[in-house]
Formats: structure tokens, C-alpha cells, sequence
């Protein structure tokens, strides 16, 4: 990285952390910390709602994930607009009606205290190890970057982020995410903007649309019905939106950012502004990744973009790596040959000189992919523990090859200030359901705003630890993006299925629900270890499990608890 | 649990926006006074947001299978 790199990156940090500090000061109480005193403009809601969702993962991964797999991973927010809708209609009214601080409160009123308890920990299982990668992905740059070692940087990471939020609680967080969301998009949209004109001499953007989608990467929607297959069009609409539903009608660390809206109408407003943006910005987020996958078959990238494996396998098995490299440079440099003829025959309108391009460019394609797999097993071989994927890696190690100087420190302070918003959501959201959901259900808790606002920040401090203590595992996760949506859809569904259980089936009680939420959430742990089902479709599993056991149940143990208390 | 958590009424208690904030929900209480919100910013009604960002969607989903179609 350049001076200028250091400059960039160095005021962004500076910036961010003094712009939330400002904002965030004279938090006088729980009120204040949690909700922002429920006083947030709608236009501030959408932009927190959005820079929550969108984590660094989410622009450190998805490029690579595009280039890996194509378009088809955009299926997978296409629920997300229809659950701004019925979110919009159902639970916003009846959360700013109801005057919570978190959505578990409403259960209780429902149902009962042991049904708000089981929901709140799953809530905290779930959101408290994601938080853990949520700090890993921006620690990574940092280590490969810089040669840092990997769980120092987390522990720097958390302890940035966590200076800002304990103190200053949702009101630090709703005004960060406004300035750093906006710097996030203007950084992506340079980004996308550079690589397009870093292209080759000669080939144009329509040029790389065509190579793309020529070697299949611009196949956005599969409407086959495959249960089995991770992204389709109907595990995007129906798995997609049971997830987007439950991640935002339950998942405290959405459910507080909108509640931060000044009324039903800016809260609800604020959400179905991400329902207008969310899937055209992914669609962009993905399409840079696509780029920068035709830039590469033009210009050669080395053979493995985790710097750190490559490094280490050349070291313990030099001869085998430099044989694969050599092959690689082979492949790659025929590869980059065929893609300069398809791409003359295309602007030429010569089919028979573009149908002898494109088999001599797949051909080249299949032998770099074999370099590949040759290279990942060599991987494999070598060090079992070692990551088998390079996919979070791409994207990065694109921009510090190929970007200028200045852009670089732009697109690094835009994955930190995505990294920050999340974990401070994310942190706000713990602490708030720590001492709203447990805390003060406690028969030994004090009570008292001073003792609430201290446990917040206590709790802020110590979940920030927790995380950072997950985060130090998450490298063998594979990519981070598929991992943080997995580990979701391993909770959400059950969550999501107590709540409209709630919400729709008014004759079940609290017992019912409870067992059937148990017994959900182990049909949604069955499925993923001893099924193939692709993990959107857990959170049907699990919603309509819950749903579908507490309607069952309920003739029997809301008969018999009826019983019991009669007696 | 706290000593201080007056603002949250009892279940079916009358709060001042009118609404039993304890009620059970679909009971028609919370429902009815969602039709008296205030109008969104945009568009004038929240019927017509609601298509908005649904037609948006099958737009998406439409460019994505043109998309794929065309470099089958």
C-alpha cells in the first residue's frame, strides 16, 4: 500500500470512530442507548437497516463469490422485497404499538416467560457467533495486508468498534451507518467504475459481458424446483423470504434499527426503501465480481489468491507448486490468447472465427480448472487445517494489484466502515437483549437507569469478547458469505415460526409453542447433518415446523396445563 | 425483575395512542389503527409503495432470466 493508501484509510478510521463518538453522546438511559429515543428521520432508518445487512462480507465476499459462481447468488435476496411488505403491514405497527425494546418482549405478553427466554438465547447464540464473522472478514485483509497476526487483528477490530458503541449506544450507531454507508457505496461504485476501464487495451465492457457470459457467469436465475440446489428462483422467493422475514421481524439487531423511527410511517418507510434497493445492489456488488472474473481471463491472476497458503505450500512443497505453476502460467496465457479471439471475432460478427475461439477458450478454461483442483488438493495434502477455498480473497487481492493508489485505501476504509456497521448492530443488539430479555427478568436484578445503562455497557464489552474469541475459528468456514447465511438459517426458521405462531394462531398458549419450538429447531439440526437439503429451505423446515407442532400440541398440553392450573 | 418498567402497561390496558398495548395481536385493534397511519413520504399511499417495490421485484427477477436466457 502507498502513502496515499495509509492517508485514505487512516482519516476514514479516525473519522469514523470521532463522528460516533460525537453522535453519540449523552445516552442518559436505557431508552436512549437501545432506541435512539425512537427519533430517527426514515431516511437514516433505511440507510442503518441497510449498512446492518450489508457487512463486510458482503463486499469483501460476494465479488468473489460472483466470480466463482456467477450471477446466481443475487436468488437469494429476491424474498428480501417481499418481506419488507409483510413486515410493513404486520409486525412494525405492532412492535411501535406495543413500545418494546426488543422483539422478545412481545412474546412474553403472548405466551410467557420461558417462550421469550428460549427465543431471546436462541437469538444470542445465533447473532453472538456472527458476530464473530463479521469481525474476521475485515481482520483477514488485514493480516494478509500487512503480514499481521490474524487473532491480534480481531482483538484491534473489536476493540475499535466496541470503543465507539458502549459508549455511545444506538445513537452512535444509527449516525455512523449514515456517513459510512454512503462512503461504502461511493467506494464500490468507483471500484466498478476502475475495473471496467482497467480492462485490457481494446476490449470493452460489452466485450467482458459477452466473455462472462459465454464462460456462464451471467446466469442469474434457475427456476428449476431442486431442494437440493443452494441458489434457485424458488429458494430465493420462498426459502429467501421465510430467512429475510425472521432475520428482520426477529432478529434484534434489525428489529432495533428500525424502532429507532420516529414513528410507524418512518420505520416502515425505512424498510421498504431497502426492499426498492437491496437486490439491484447486489445485483451490482455480484456484477463487479463478474468483472473482475473476465478481467482475469485477459489478464492472468496468479494461480492461488490466498497469499498465505500459496506461500506456505511453496515452502513445504516447492517443486510440486512451481510444476502447478508453471502449468498454470501455460493455461492462464492460452486462456488469455482465446479470450482476445473471441473477443476480436465477436466485434468482427465473424461466427466461424468465434466458434473456433470459444472451443480453443473452453478448452483452455478446463485446463486451467484442472490446475486448480490440482492445486487444492496439493493444498489439502499438505496442511489439513488449511482453508480449501480462496474466494474471500479475490476481490482483494484484485484491487491491490490492479487499483490505483488512493482508490486502495478508498475500497479498504469502505470494508472496515461495512465491517463497523454490522458489529456495532450487532453488539447494540446483543446488549440490548441481554439486559431487556434476561437481565431484568432476574428477581435478584436492582433495577434503576444508571444500573441498566452500566449493565448495556458491560454487556456491549463482553460480547464484543466473545466475538472476537469465534472470530479467531472462522477461517475454516469457507466462504464467508455462504457461512454467516447458513449459520442464520440454523435459527432463524424456529424464531420465525414462534412469532407468527404468535401473530396467526391465537388459541395456542405458551406451552404448546415452547415444545414445538424444541422440537423445530432439532428437525432444522437434523436436516443439516444428516440431509443434503440446501440451508434456505431450513428456515421453512423450521418456521412451518414450529407453526405445524404448536397447532398439534396444543389440544394436548394447553388441555392439560389448563388442568394443571385448575387444580 | 425491575421496579422500573412502568411504561409497559398490563395486558388489555388502554394506553393513550388509543390502542391496548397489551391486547393479543389479531385482534383487529392494532390492524384497524394501521389503516390510520400516516401517508408514506412517497406516493401517497402505502398501497401503492407496497406495489412499488413489488413490481421492482418482477422487474429483477425478469431482467435476471432475460440475462440468462440470452447467454444460454
Amino acid at each position: 500500500m502507498s502513502a496515499l493508501d495509509w492517508i485514505v484509510l487512516g482519516a476514514a478510521l479516525v473519522g469514523f470512530i470521532a463522528y460516533g463518538a460525537w453522535r453519540g453522546r449523552g445516552s442518559h438511559g436505557l431508552e436512549s442507548y437501545v432506541l435512539a429515543d425512537r427519533a430517527l428521520p426514515w431516511g437514516m432508518v433505511a440507510l442503518s437497516v441497510m449498512a446492518t445487512q450489508a457487512s463486510a462480507t458482503t463486499f469483501l465476499a460476494t465479488p468473489g463469490q460472483a466470480y466463482v459462481d456467477g450471477l446466481r447468488f443475487v436468488q437469494f435476496y429476491f424474498g428480501l422485497p417481499l418481506a419488507m411488505v409483510a413486515l410493513s403491514v404486520t409486525l412494525v405497527p405492532l412492535f411501535h404499538r406495543l413500545h418494546v425494546y426488543t422483539a422478545y418482549e412481545y412474546l412474553e405478553r403472548r405466551f410467557d416467560g420461558n417462550t421469550r427466554t428460549l427465543t431471546a438465547v436462541l437469538f444470542l447464540v445465533q447473532r453472538g457467533l456472527a458476530a464473530g464473522i463479521t469481525i474476521f472478514a475485515p481482520a483477514l485483509i488485514l493480516s494478509v495486508l500487512l503480514g499481521w497476526n490474524l487473532h491480534a487483528t480481531c482483538l484491534a477490530l473489536g476493540a475499535v468498534v466496541v470503543a465507539y458503541t458502549a459508549a455511545g449506544g444506538a445513537r452512535a450507531v444509527g449516525h455512523s451507518h449514515t456517513l459510512q454507508f454512503l462512503i461504502i457505496l461511493g467506494a464500490m461504485a468507483v471500484a466498478f467504475a476502475l475495473t471496467v476501464l482497467r480492462l485490457p487495451h481494446g476490449v470493452g465492457f460489452g466485450d467482458a459481458v459477452g466473455l462472462a457470459g459465454h464462460l456462464g457467469k451471467l446466469h442469474a436465475v434457475d427456476t428449476h424446483f431442486d431442494p437440493t440446489s443452494r441458489y434457485t428462483l424458488w429458494s430465493g422467493l420462498i426459502g429467501g423470504f421465510f430467512l429475510q422475514m425472521s432475520y428482520f421481524g426477529t432478529d434484534q439487531s434489525q428489529v432495533g434499527r428500525y424502532l429507532t423511527g420516529r414513528s410507524i410511517a418512518h420505520s416502515k418507510m425505512g424498510l421498504l426503501a431497502n426492499g426498492l434497493v437491496k437486490v439491484p445492489m447486489q445485483f451490482a456488488i455480484l456484477f463487479l465480481g463478474v468483472m473482475v472474473f473476465a478481467f482475469h481471463q485477459l489478464e492472468p491472476p496468479a494461480l492461488w489468491a490466498d497469499p498465505v497458503t500459496a506461500a506456505h505450500v511453496a515452502r513445504v512443497a516447492t517443486g510440486d507448486w512451481r510444476a502447478l505453476e508453471t502449468r498454470w502460467r501455460d493455461a492462464t496465457g492460452a486462456r488469455a490468447e482465446a479470450a482476445r479471439d473471441r473477443v476480436g471475432a465477436a466485434r468482427a460478427h465473424d461466427a466461424a472465427a468465434l466458434a473456433a475461439a470459444d472451443a480453443a477458450l473452453d478448452a483452455s478454461v478446463q485446463r486451467c480448472a484442472a490446475v486448480r483442483a490440482d492445486a487444492a488438493a496439493l493444498i489439502r495434502a499438505r496442511d489439513p487445517h488449511a482453508n480449501p477455498s480462496d474466494t474471500n480473497y479475490i476481490f482483494l487481492g484484485f484491487v491491490l494489484a490492479h487499483l490505483p493508489a488512493g482508490v486502495i485505501g478508498l475500497v479498504l476504509a469502505a470494508i472496515f466502515a461495512a465491517a463497523m456497521n454490522s458489529i456495532s448492530s450487532e453488539l447494540n443488539a446483543l446488549s440490548s437483549t441481554t439486559v431487556v430479555d434476561v437481565l431484568r427478568r432476574l428477581p435478584s436484578w436492582p433495577g434503576g437507569e444508571r444500573a441498566e445503562l452500566i449493565a448495556s455497557r458491560v454487556a456491549t464489552m463482553l460480547w464484543a469478547a466473545l466475538a472476537v474469541g469465534f472470530a479467531e475459528n472462522a477461517s475454516r468456514l469457507g466462504s464467508l458469505v455462504e457461512a454467516v447465511n447458513l449459520l442464520g438459517s440454523l435459527f432463524y426458521g424456529t424464531i420465525l415460526g414462534i412469532f407468527l405462531t404468535a401473530f396467526y394462531c391465537r388459541h395456542v398458549g405458551g406451552r404448546a409453542v415452547f415444545t414445538a419450538a424444541l422440537i423445530g429447531e432439532a428437525a432444522v439440526l437434523a436436516c443439516f447433518k444428516l440431509t443434503t437439503v440446501s440451508f434456505l429451505w431450513y428456515n421453512v423446515v423450521g418456521c412451518l415446523g414450529v407453526i405445524g407442532v404448536a397447532l398439534a400440541l396444543e389440544p394436548i398440553v394447553g388441555r392439560r396445563g389448563a388442568a394443571t392450573a385448575r387444580a | 425483575m425491575s421496579g422500573e418498567r412502568p411504561r409497559v402497561p398490563a395486558r388489555g390496558e388502554a394506553t393513550g395512542d388509543g390502542v391496548a398495548r397489551g391486547a393479543p395481536p389479531g385482534d383487529g385493534a392494532h390492524l384497524a389503527e394501521s389503516r390510520a397511519d400516516e401517508p408514506p413520504p412517497i406516493a401517497g399511499r402505502w398501497s401503492r409503495l407496497y406495489a412499488l417495490v413489488l413490481i421492482e421485484l418482477a422487474v429483477c427477477i425478469a431482467l435476471g432470466l432475460w440475462l440468462t436466457r440470452a447467454f444460454r
